[in-house]
């Protein structure tokens, strides 16, 4: 996992949250901050940040809960008893219906009303996310294939894989398809998971209230290699994204350069065109990422390995030594050969 | 379990021919000079030796066999376990492969989930049951026997996949696609739906026996109201194992079909769709998590009072408590599909039940607390391990109502938020208690007490471990670590909470193996338990530890709720033989249970009560031991062992040789009806059934049929879903169904159903003769709908290869020409022993049991066909 | 065994042990079938007309629920009476659960209210949203 931008947040950056989750985990809330961590709790867009509200009225009310019967199960081990003492247990035996007051109102009615709440809280949560407060003015259609995310964004013309750009501040509609088997997106800062389901459409939006660079997960098991299958989502100011886009709509530059035509040609000449799209180039294959911006996307094999030159060249010759189950074929390449692929690739930005 | 009838034992004059060649332990003196204790222990053994070995049915014997293998799964589960934990101990770990790590959490949540906690359990129950119940057996013990033979040989088969090197890596839940032909070609996933597969049929055979057990087979006078909290939680395990554990069933075969002869259920291209497969695994599933939990929480109301020296707070209230959670607790699947993509509306009938499931848990916890807190605690390890299970099992459910408020759970499902909260539900919720179980019920069976130094420690390794493991994995969750993943980033900043939980978990280790160290010490030198070593009030504490193998020679009468704390004589003295009434009378039960306890000594006597208010009903032979129930579980597991290599003519002789020990296991063995059975009987004024029972026998088939019932629901449920899937239907302009030969079948079935009546009303009469022709007619009718069917479904235009419809249409059609099969072999069995002569007026239980079985299959029949040939002109 | 008064007394146990019912089928059959009307009339785009502001879907499932909690909420209270008929006139004290007939009244009685009260709060929650919207 490469590093988009440094950041250094705390899940539990207020003190009253601290004190709270001291209650329950005194010997770890203080290494519970973190570079660069996924965190839900951050919420950092506005349905992560309603998820949250839900997530801390139940973590209020649930402590409460706990303390209270932990307490009173502490009362009942070791609470005096007065002159019940010795072995005569036949005498002392308590009247079977003792107590059962207790475990109706405990146990049942007060309960009750503590779930409703927390019931009426849930759907409230619902219906405030069911829909963004300004309607969505771009759809991205991501699709899910073992193991990386294709991201097309049909209004723009735009396809690319593995990373999210979006509008900061605006919520964008994500409608959710899979090629093979069952995947779950999740981008844990701005919302919750929606899974990808194969011959079907599952849709909801996404926005993020700061510029940034999230980390965005596989959540459904889906084969071998699930755990090296993210995404990142950038968001980005107006500008910069509208800059994005524009650089994205343009297909590959045609090289001039012999050393990268040479490179081209490798590229053109092997197994990758079947696999792999380079818009402007007879490379038209749909297995695998399109690679027409490569050089733009910051991560390599779906968020496995930063891209730079290095990682690059060992992810065509050695893919499997690096993500063992991937898709993704070794390619035979020579030395000069391979520098000169490269070249190539470098300049698809 | 249709008639449970038949039992080896001979009518020789002297000694029961299973038991000639015994070794007597009362010396090797002849029968007559036997004491009636030494006749009754003789009779309820098992046979010695090898074959006696695979013979052997005590429910003791059986239940200890079940908790064994279960307990070795459970190691070998935990074991999968560690080696994950090491992988996760660190970013970026290479111990294990991706592929290994992917395999062994599929090992370890399948064999935590389906080997050991529901085997567990129900090993437990065919322990104790009896005991508790006051009664001598369970009602099927061949059953037993049969499910103990199918779990163990299913379970190894299942681990036989590492020696195959094919061991399946799609998770617990095996999702489709993923787990279809497509994306797991390979006998990986077979060997995870076969070998799971045969468990499951263990898992059901022994859930039906534990039914009827607690039904009809108490002690007299232990109404329903009257009854232990234990065997209440155990009847509504055993009724939810029946609910959910069929469609599993139903939902792998389909899987299967999938895999090996190419249908399209699960199969979006062809209109099948694999959110099927997760509404299917998880209605089997929610209740899974349930059924391990409601028996726990039956262990711990038996624990609690015990060592809190008073009774259980709000009986009926914990009794409401249990019925309400095993309704709802079906209302919860789509729980582990909210981020799956469903209308709104939906959401509100699951979050509503979720938040409801709060309410019944609420009560159990206040009734122990409460128990505890108006009574006089004693700090022993089981009443440690039941404080351990409060502590870590109220957080548990806490965190569970969390996720069932809907949003909250789009951000945690699939995240170790859940794996923290359904480990503190299961390991805190399930495990504690059983522990507590072990500890409290095992000097009863053993006769000697666990050490409780080693117990102590025991605890305290298992507890922290526990908390120290499983604690940090909520905050790994927050911070954005999925589940089943095999490894993850350092700048995630996951490597401290995991390495803690990695120590935690082998903490955790230690503690199991202290219990271990600790069990086979005390076998040895554990101190003398005694009959009643914690002073308790149910039945089981009356008998000796070790308890002899009929359990109770003369059967308790019960008419307390507490009977050990509350049935006291006026001398101060525990009297469980003895109704509530004044010193000197006796009652009819009274003498009833009196002569019950010196005759019959030829046979294994039980006694039936009634399901509601627990009164006699009859005396019946419980079956003896025998040879076919072991044969018959080894031939079901090679069907499914060899279906996982496609070996087909193994799995076809399989096959007969199970139709072939399932005839010799319900093979009749009649003991003649003598003038002291008859004499008996009016003495008393009870029915004997030297036999076997016909009400056990009715109930046995009202159950195999509501199974039937219950796998055909499944299969109209997968019908209706796919027919949901696809716009048009019949999809890509297939013709509607035909209606002629279906409507000529479906008249000579319904004729059938006549015929049986008919034949039926005359056994009644005592006119045998109309009765054996009214069972050859059905017969042929049966056969006629038969022939006509098949006819029918080899003209069908399409292969069940087509398409979803297809699929489910010849799925259906198939299922039902299935029953109907066997309703025909086993009319014919019927028929057979009918003609020898073998019923007779009031001896008839096959010819009555097998007119139910028929009536059964016509009303499915009717259900089915009428569905898969007149609803799609509806739409 | 067979008298006609044994019968009469072997359907009234009978009619104890489905009194139980009432309740939990009562919601499980409100809960199936409201469930797969719901989940039927989103897939197929039927039932989509508005009906008072509502959604007809919602009417439907609404329909449903009233007549489920007519079930339950009848079956409470009949089983409160009959609860109130032993436990007041009949047997006194810790004893009277230990009695059949009090003591079914008393768990039909709670799991009415239970069920009654799971049908409410599911009804409640459909008025506040959208009920086809998916996610």
């Amino acid at each position: 996992m490469p590093q988009p931008q440094s950041r250094r947040r705390c899940i539990f950056s207020s003190y009253r949250r601290r004190l709270l989750l001291a209650i329950l985990m005194p010997a770890l809330f203080l290494a519970a901050c973190a570079d660069n961590s996924a965190s839900m709790l951050t919420g950092r867009g506005p349905a992560a940040a309603q998820i949250n509200t839900l997530w801390w009225i139940m973590f209020v009310v649930g402590a409460i809960v706990y303390l209270l019967v932990m307490g009173y199960l502490l009362l009942a081990l070791f609470r005096r008893r007065g002159d019940r003492r010795g072995d005569d247990d036949e005498e002392e035996a308590s009247e079977p219906d003792e107590g059962t007051g207790i475990v109706i109102w405990g146990g049942a009615v007060i309960p009750a009303i503590i779930l409703a709440g927390i019931y009426g809280a849930t759907v409230f949560t619902l219906s405030a996310l069911k829909e963004p407060e300004i309607p969505e003015d771009l759809t991205i259609e991501v699709t899910g294939n073992q193991f990386w995310w294709d991201v097309n964004y049909p209004e723009l013309g735009i396809r690319t894989a593995n990373e999210i750009h979006i509008p900061v501040g605006q919520p964008v509609a994500v409608k959710l398809t899979s090629e093979d088997v069952i995947h779950s997106f999740w981008v844990p800062e701005l919302h919750g998971k929606l899974d990808l389901i194969p011959g079907q459409v599952t849709e909801f939006w996404l926005e993020a209230s700061e510029p940034d660079t999230y980390l965005g997960e596989c959540a459904e098991f889906c084969g071998v290699q699930h755990a090296k299958m993210q995404f990142l989502v950038i968001a980005q100011d107006d500008e910069e994204f509208l800059q994005w886009v524009e650089q994205q709509q343009q297909p590959a530059p045609e090289p001039t350069d012999p050393m990268i035509q040479q490179g081209q040609q490798i590229f053109l000449g092997s197994s990758c065109v079947y696999c792999h799209t380079v818009e402007g180039t007879n490379a038209t294959g749909e297995l695998g990422p399109d690679l027409t911006h490569l050089a733009s996307r910051s991560t390599l094999a779906a968020g496995t390995i930063p891209n730079n030159r290095g990682n690059l060249g060992g992810w065509i010759v050695a893919p499997q030594s690096i993500k063992p189950g991937s898709l993704m074929p070794p390619t035979q390449l020579t030395g000069p050969d391979l520098q000169a692929l490269l070249d190539y690739l470098e300049t698809l930005e | 379990m249709t008639s449970t009838a038949s039992q080896p034992t001979d009518a020789a004059p002297s000694v029961p021919e299973h038991m000639s060649n015994l070794k007597v332990r009362a010396s090797d003196r002849p029968w007559d000079q036997l004491t009636t204790a030494e006749k009754l222990e003789q009779v309820w053994a098992d046979p010695p030796g090898v074959i006696g070995w695979f013979k052997a049915l005590q429910n003791d014997r059986i239940g200890v066999r079940i908790m064994s293998t279960a307990f070795l799964f459970f190691v070998a589960g935990g074991i999968n376990a560690l080696l994950m934990r090491v992988q996760l101990a660190e970013a970026e770990s290479t111990f294990l492969t991706a592929q290994r790590y992917n395999e062994l959490f599929t090992m370890h949540g399948s064999t935590m989930m389906y080997l050991f906690a529901v085997p567990m359990m129900e090993g437990f129950a065919i322990l104790i049951l009896p005991l508790i119940l006051g009664n001598r057996e369970m009602p099927f013990p061949r059953l037993g026997v049969f499910s103990w033979f199918t779990f163990l040989l299913g379970g190894l088969l299942f681990y036989s996949s590492f020696i195959a090197g094919a061991v399946p890596d799609t998770g617990w839940f095996a999702y489709a696609p993923l787990s279809g032909p497509e994306y797991s070609p390979g006998i990986a996933m077979d060997y995870w739906l076969l070998a799971l597969g045969v468990a499951e049929v263990a898992a059901i055979a022994a859930g039906v026996e534990i039914i009827l057990a607690i039904l009809r087979m108490r002690a007299p006078g232990m109404s329903l109201s009257r009854m232990p909290i234990y065997a209440w939680a155990m009847l509504v395990m055993a009724f939810s194992i029946l609910f959910a554990f069929t469609p599993l069933i139903v939902g792998s075969l389909l899987l299967e079909l999938d895999r090996r002869i190419g249908t399209q259920f699960f199969n979006p291209q062809a209109g099948g769709s694999p959110v099927l497969w997760q509404h299917i695994f998880w209605i089997f599933g929610h209740p899974e998590v349930y059924l391990q939990f409601i028996p726990a929480t039956g262990i711990v109301s038996m624990v609690v009072p015990i060592f809190s020296r008073r009774s259980l707070a709000g009986y009926t209230w914990v009794v409401i408590a249990l019925v309400a959670t095993g309704f709802l607790s079906f209302g919860l699947w789509v729980h582990h599909m909210f981020t799956v993509g469903l209308p709104q509306i939906s959401m509100t009938f699951f979050a509503a039940a979720g938040m409801m499931i709060g309410i019944p848990a609420g009560i159990q916890i206040f009734a122990w607390i409460t128990t505890i807190f108006t009574g006089r605690p004693v700090f022993k390890v089981p009443f440690l391990f039941v404080i351990g299970f409060l502590i870590t099992f109220v957080l548990g459910g806490i965190t569970g109502i969390m996720v069932s408020a809907v949003p909250f759970d789009w951000q945690v499902h699939d995240s170790y938020f859940v794996v923290a909260h359904f480990h503190y539900v299961l390991i805190g919720g399930v495990t504690f208690p059983i522990f507590a179980g072990i500890y409290h019920w095992a000097p009863k069976f053993t006769g000697r007490l666990l050490d409780e130094r080693l117990g102590k420690l025991h605890f305290w390794l298992y507890f922290i471990g526990f908390n120290v493991a499983f604690f940090p994995m909520h905050i790994s969750g927050f911070l954005g670590m999925p589940r089943r993943v095999y490894t993850y980033q350092e700048e995630m900043g996951l490597d401290i909470y995991n390495l803690i939980s990695t120590i935690g978990a082998f903490v955790l280790a230690l503690g199991v193996a202290v219990f271990i160290s600790n069990w086979f010490y005390s076998r040895r030198n554990g101190r003398p338990a005694g009959d009643n070593p914690w002073n308790g009030d149910t039945l089981e504490w009356a008998t000796t530890s070790p308890p002899a193998n009929y359990g109770f020679a003369r059967l308790p009468i019960v008419h307390s709720r507490y009977p050990l704390w509350e049935q006291v004589s006026s001398s101060g003295e525990v009297d469980i033989f003895e109704e509530d009434h004044e010193p000197g009378d006796t009652t009819n039960t009274e003498r009833l249970l009196q002569a019950m306890s010196e005759w019959p000594l030829r046979w294994r006597a039980a006694l039936i009560t009634g399901a509601v208010d627990g009164e006699p009903v009859e005396i019946f032979r419980v079956s003896g031991p025998s040879i076919w129930p072991a044969v018959a579980g080894v031939a079901l597991v090679t069907v499914f062992g060899s279906e996982v290599f496609a070996l087909h003519w193994l799995t076809i002789l399989g096959l007969l040789v199970f139709a072939a020990a399932l005839v010799g296991w319900h093979w009749p063995n009649q003991l003649p009806y003598t003038d002291e059975e008859r004499e008996f009987e009016e003495k008393y004024n009870i029915p004997v059934r030297p036999n076997g029972s016909l009400t056990i026998g009715r109930w046995g088939m009202a159950l195999a049929i509501l199974l039937l019932g219950i796998a055909l629901s499944s299969f109209l449920f997968s019908y209706f879903y796919i027919r949901l899937e696809n716009p048009i239907w019949p999809p890509e302009n297939l013709p509607l169904p035909e209606l002629v030969r279906p409507a000529i079948a479906t008249a000579l079935m319904l004729l059938a159903g006549a015929v049986t009546w008919w034949s039926v009303n005359n056994v009644h009469k005592g006119n045998l003769g109309r009765m054996r022709l009214g069972l050859m007619l059905v017969f042929l009718l049966g056969a006629g709908a038969l022939g006509i069917m098949i006819w029918e479904y080899l003209q069908l235009p399409f292969t069940w290869q087509l398409n979803a419809y297809a699929s489910i249409f010849w799925a259906i059609g198939g299922y039902m020409l299935l029953l109907l099969l066997v309703a025909l072999g086993m009319n014919l069995f019927v028929q057979v022993w009918a003609w020898q002569g073998l019923y007779t007026e009031l001896d008839n239980a096959a010819v009555q049991n097998s007119a139910l079985f028929v009536y059964g299959v016509i009303a499915f029949w009717i259900i089915s066909f009428g569905i898969l040939y007149l609803a799609p002109r509806f739409t | 065994m067979t008298t006609t008064s044994a019968d009469a007394n072997d359907r009234a146990k009978r009619a104890l042990v489905l009194s139980v019912l009432i309740g939990p089928l009562g919601w499980g059959v409100f809960f199936l079938v409201g469930y797969l009307i719901a989940e039927a009339a989103c897939q197929t785009r039927i039932l989509h007309n508005s009906v008072a502001g509502l959604n007809l879907v919602v009417v439907v499932v609404l329909g449903l629920a009233l007549l489920a909690l007519l079930v339950t909420g009848g079956g409470a209270i009949w089983n409160y009476r009959r609860w109130r008929e032993r436990a007041w006139n009949g047997i006194r004290g810790d004893r009277k659960t230990e009695d059949l007939a009090t003591f079914f009244a008393l768990v039909s009685m709670a799991l009415n209210v239970l069920f009654a009260l799971a049908i409410v709060l599911t009804a409640l929650g459909m008025l506040f949203l959208e009920p086809c919207q998916w996610t």
